[in-house]
């Protein structure tokens, strides 16, 4: 072997000498360019790709000359009739050329400093790119090997290896899927590396083996043994395919035991009586709020606003929220704008007639899950300007219309619940909008004539408890987040594996559904019994302690694989949903308690021109007592801000949401 | 162990669909032998060289060389067995020494004095590069690579073809030399016969696949002969004698090639032609070969 060894060095050692002189020649080129031009960046990046490259890459043609030359020389029968075994000879060769490729990435490496790359990277990020740099060049190796075996010429080597790449991809596909899906991410290209050198070395023996002692054709190695790989790899693919199959569908039925609906999605549209004219309603909606935003962009209002970012912010209907950063006169422009505009007037009446799903094109359209949150957006903006209208009409006095506006807007509420369930996560169960619609109406004038009014609303208060769209979603909630994120996954792949495919939408649909969906098949799975586990927690569970806002720390987006993500936003989704819908009541009960004590303030204000410094001012004249909160028991906190007051439970620290309510006048 | 260096038996290769290379030859080596291996170009004795030293698989039969089985176990064959192939291809970059020692690590046995004595008698130095080397001291060397590891069997593939007379007797010199020192199995394919013929004594003719004879070379010529008839008047238009491998008339005389030769050929010829004149000569091997593949 030493004999062998030393022949193959001594053979190319020219070679070598060139190649380590030209990283040679790439170092001083970049010590002297960076040198002459400090502020090039980019340069010193230039200079490592060039030497973590390109040197390799040359080397692997070089290698491809280690067979070819016994055939060019016609010296393979002087080696072949040594008593040496065919096998030794193949590994030697294979694994100087093999040895000296690796030790050439090293010093390439070694050569090139990670600061040049013309940004401070981690030591990760360099771990990364010299694992792929150093795979593809050992890739080029394994190719060109194989094809020296089979053409026997080295230049024909070179220029059928890039050939040979796409079939055997289609061949090790069903491996390398299950690789990218069962692996860390760090792990995928050096493990898809490593199964291509080992198929490209068991290939390139073959051909050795075969050709040169069975006096095989080459071609017919090749085609034979990939006959072989093909049908390995995709029987195997079959398999996963069954068995994520059965998975799955062992894992719905334990889901369908626990008390799952799978068909909950139909029989949510089921509700819907007209979904062809719902759509078109919808359609209908969504061009009347275009013509209003049209009408913004050319008022008056907007000219004056310009392009400033309360402008934007309105622009967008976000006004309740930012309504204490407006200037009076702003404020009034606008409230005269919302309560005399007929267009939302004539829309407030058009959503009485109800507003819709589109079952339709839902689930079997990749743009399904934009459509959720198309609908959900525009269906939030009509809400948004049926309170700005609310606050306007209170604001003018108009209290029956704008109690008429806010009946509306309740309307409304169901629907926007529902859609929300489809496409936020994190949204299940209990919502704030009624609670934000309701204040609205405390928007009345100082006026001692709408005290009757305000003590009606501290009334009515009471009956928004029965305002209740949410308590049978539960049931439907948690296979929707499995039905959503299988769909989502299969959008989101399809959409990423557009670009991977290269081709069109057609042929990334087959790649998925064809190859990738057995994995996601998988990963379904894990979620369903994950959501079935918590289903039968859930019931057995008497008592449900609030989740440690801590303990899901930042968002896992970046970094981890997309199954990890998934898996931690499920229980994070589910976690929550099962928080908010154990409190719910005494979420709802704060929001009233909040309402009327705001009420009360309100009528404060009137009866004594400012607000109260203390919130005990309003016992016993307004209310009869200040509600503690909920679950502290403490008082509500109170106090004022600037012309208005801002209140809030102990709620308001949670981490989830904000109980207080802030008022500007 | 059988007493043969060499042993096919019903040994067939195929190239592709149709062309039979071998058809099926049984081939005995005796050890100890001077076997030579005659056949035209393309008669298939290459195809069987490659099979005996386990380069090529068989399509059926049995090979034995030195009592292993050259497929199975070539390593064995080829670590016993001394061998030049026509036109022998060395490492071209490597110098005579370099090729000595990376030939030699292949090897248990070696005999570095022989190469010293074969570099000497061939006026070769150890530092000559093979690519600035002749036909002839090339063919030397590959001679040299196959002797120096003591082989009991030396199979040489045409080494001769190529190389200029004066050369071609020169290394045949060397041959007969070498293999006065040593008792060896020498296993000789050639198409070039009357180089060989005062080195065999054993022959095996090849012609397209088939092997005609395989037989000691005194056999050969005893069993082949050549009948000279003279007649007086016109020569007989039928003449036709058991085995005859070729006839040629010229004038009045008449010569028949026969194989499987017996004194009673003679009178048999004698009544039935009444030649004037007859008589027996021994041909060469050259002769017979040319008689038998012609």
């Amino acid at each position: 072997m030493k004999a062998l060894i030393w022949k193959e060095l001594r053979e190319y050692r020219m070679f070598l000498v060139a190649a380590v002189l030209l990283l040679i020649l790439v170092k001083a080129a970049s010590i002297i360019l960076l040198n002459a031009y400090p502020l090039h960046k980019d340069l010193g990046m230039y200079f490592a790709v060039t030497g973590w490259t390109v040197l390799p890459i040359f080397f692997s043609f070089i290698g491809s000359i280690i067979f070819t030359s016994e055939f060019s020389q016609n010296t393979k029968s002087f080696l072949l009739t040594k008593p040496c075994e065919t096998a030794k000879i193949f590994f030697v060769k294979y694994f100087t050329g093999f040895g000296l490729l690796i030790a050439l990435d090293i010093l390439s490496f070694v050569l090139t400093d990670p600061s040049e790359m013309g940004k401070k990277g981690t030591f990760r990020d360099y771990a990364i790119l010299v694992t792929y740099a150093g795979s593809l060049s050992v890739l080029s190796y394994s190719y060109i090997i194989f094809v020296s075996l089979i053409t026997r010429q080295t230049l024909a080597s070179i220029f059928l290896a890039p050939l040979i790449v796409v079939p055997e991809l289609v061949c090790l596909c069903p491996f390398m899927v299950c690789i990218y899906y069962y692996c860390r991410w760090e792990l995928v290209m050096p493990l898809i590396s490593l199964l291509l050198i080992s198929t490209n070395l068991a290939l390139s023996y073959l051909a050795w083996q075969r050709a040169l002692v069975k006096d095989i054709k080459p071609w017919k190695v090749l085609a034979r043994a990939g006959a072989i790989i093909l049908v390995i790899a995709w029987s195997f693919h079959l398999i996963i395919s069954i068995q994520s199959q059965l998975q799955l569908s062992s894992a719905k039925a334990k889901a369908e035991k626990a008390g799952f609906d799978f068909n909950i999605l139909d029989k949510l549209c089921e509700r819907i009586p007209d979904e062809e004219n719902a759509a078109a309603n919808f359609r209908e909606a969504e061009r009347k709020l275009d013509v209003i935003k049209a009408k913004y962009d050319s008022s008056d209002m907007a000219r004056e606003a310009g392009n400033s970012s309360v402008w934007k912010e309105l622009r967008n209907f976000n006004i309740q929220t930012d309504t204490i950063k407006l200037t009076k006169e702003q404020r009034a422009k606008i409230v005269k704008f919302l309560a005399e505009d007929k267009e939302i007037m004539n829309l407030c009446n058009f959503i009485k007639k109800g507003t819709a799903l589109k079952k339709y094109s839902v689930w079997n359209d990749a743009v399904k899950f934009n459509a959720f949150y198309e609908s959900h957006k525009n269906l939030k903006n009509l809400l948004m300007f049926t309170e700005c209208r609310i606050s306007a009409l209170s604001e003018e006095g108009r209290v029956e219309e704008a109690l008429e506006a806010m009946n509306v807007g309740l309307k409304m509420i169901p629907d926007l619940v529902r859609l929300r369930v489809y496409y936020i996560t994190s949204s299940y169960g209990y919502s704030s909008d009624y609670s934000n619609m309701v204040r609205c109406l405390l928007n009345v004038p100082e006026d001692p004539k709408m005290i009757p009014y305000l003590k009606d609303l501290m009334l009515k208060a009471d009956d928004f408890k029965n305002l209740d769209y949410i308590e049978n979603w539960f049931t439907g909630s948690v296979p929707m987040i499995y039905i959503q994120y299988y769909q989502e996954m299969m959008d989101a792949r399809l959409l990423q594996e557009r670009a991977y495919v290269g081709f069109d939408p057609k042929s990334a649909r087959l790649y998925t559904n064809f190859i990738v969906s057995p994995y996601l098949k998988k990963d379904a799975t894990s979620y369903l019994l994950k959501s079935t586990s918590l289903m039968k927690d859930f019931k057995n569970s008497a008592e449900i302690k609030p989740p440690d806002p801590t303990a899901f720390g930042e968002y896992p987006v970046f970094g981890l694989k997309e199954k990890i993500l998934m898996n931690n936003v499920f229980i994070y989704a589910t976690d929550v949903f099962r928080y908010e819908l154990a409190y719910r009541n005494d979420l709802k009960n704060t929001d009233i308690d909040l309402f009327k004590l705001s009420a009360a303030l309100k009528i404060f204000k009137i009866q004594n021109g400012e607000y109260p410094d203390k919130i005990e001012q309003l016992v016993p004249d307004i209310i009869p007592e200040i509600p503690g909160n909920l679950f502290s028991k403490k008082r509500m906190v109170y106090c004022r801000v600037g012309d208005g007051f801002g209140i809030s439970s102990d709620m308001q620290k949670s981490w989830y949401r904000s109980e207080g309510i802030y008022l500007d006048r | 162990m059988n007493d043969f260096a060499i042993s096919t038996t019903a040994l067939k290769k195929k190239y592709g669909w149709k062309k039979e290379a071998v058809k099926g030859i049984d081939l005995q080596v005796p050890k100890g032998s001077v076997y030579v291996f005659l056949g035209r170009n393309g008669a298939g004795k290459t195809t069987t060289i490659k099979m005996l030293m386990g380069l090529l698989a068989r399509d059926s039969g049995k090979t034995e060389v030195l009592g292993f089985d050259s497929e199975k176990d070539p390593v064995s064959v080829r670590s016993r067995v001394g061998f030049v192939a026509e036109n022998q291809k060395m490492y071209d970059w490597m110098t005579i020494g370099e090729l000595i020692w990376f030939n030699k690590s292949f090897y248990q046995t070696w005999d570095d004095k022989l190469v010293d004595s074969l570099l000497s008698r061939f006026k070769l130095t150890k530092d000559l590069k093979l690519k600035n080397l002749s036909r002839g001291m090339y063919a030397q060397v590959a001679l040299i690579l196959a002797l120096c590891q003591d082989p009991e069997l030396v199979i040489l593939d045409d080494p001769i073809s190529g190389l200029d007379p004066v050369v071609r007797r020169e290394f045949m010199e060397s041959i007969i030399e070498i293999l006065h020192e040593k008792e060896r199995t020498i296993f000789f394919s050639t198409h070039i016969v009357n180089e060989v013929e005062k080195l065999a004594d054993h022959v095996g003719i090849m012609h397209e696949g088939n092997l005609l004879v395989s037989m000691p070379v005194e056999e050969l010529k005893n069993n082949v002969k050549k009948i000279r008839m003279i007649f007086d008047d016109k020569i007989p238009d039928d003449i036709a004698v058991a085995g005859l491998l070729k006839k040629e008339s010229s004038g009045h005389e008449v010569s028949v090639i026969v194989k499987d030769f017996k004194k009673e050929i003679l009178k048999d010829i004698a009544d039935r032609y009444k030649p004037k004149t007859s008589e027996i000569q021994t041909l060469t091997i050259e002769d017979i070969f040319v008689a038998m593949v012609g």
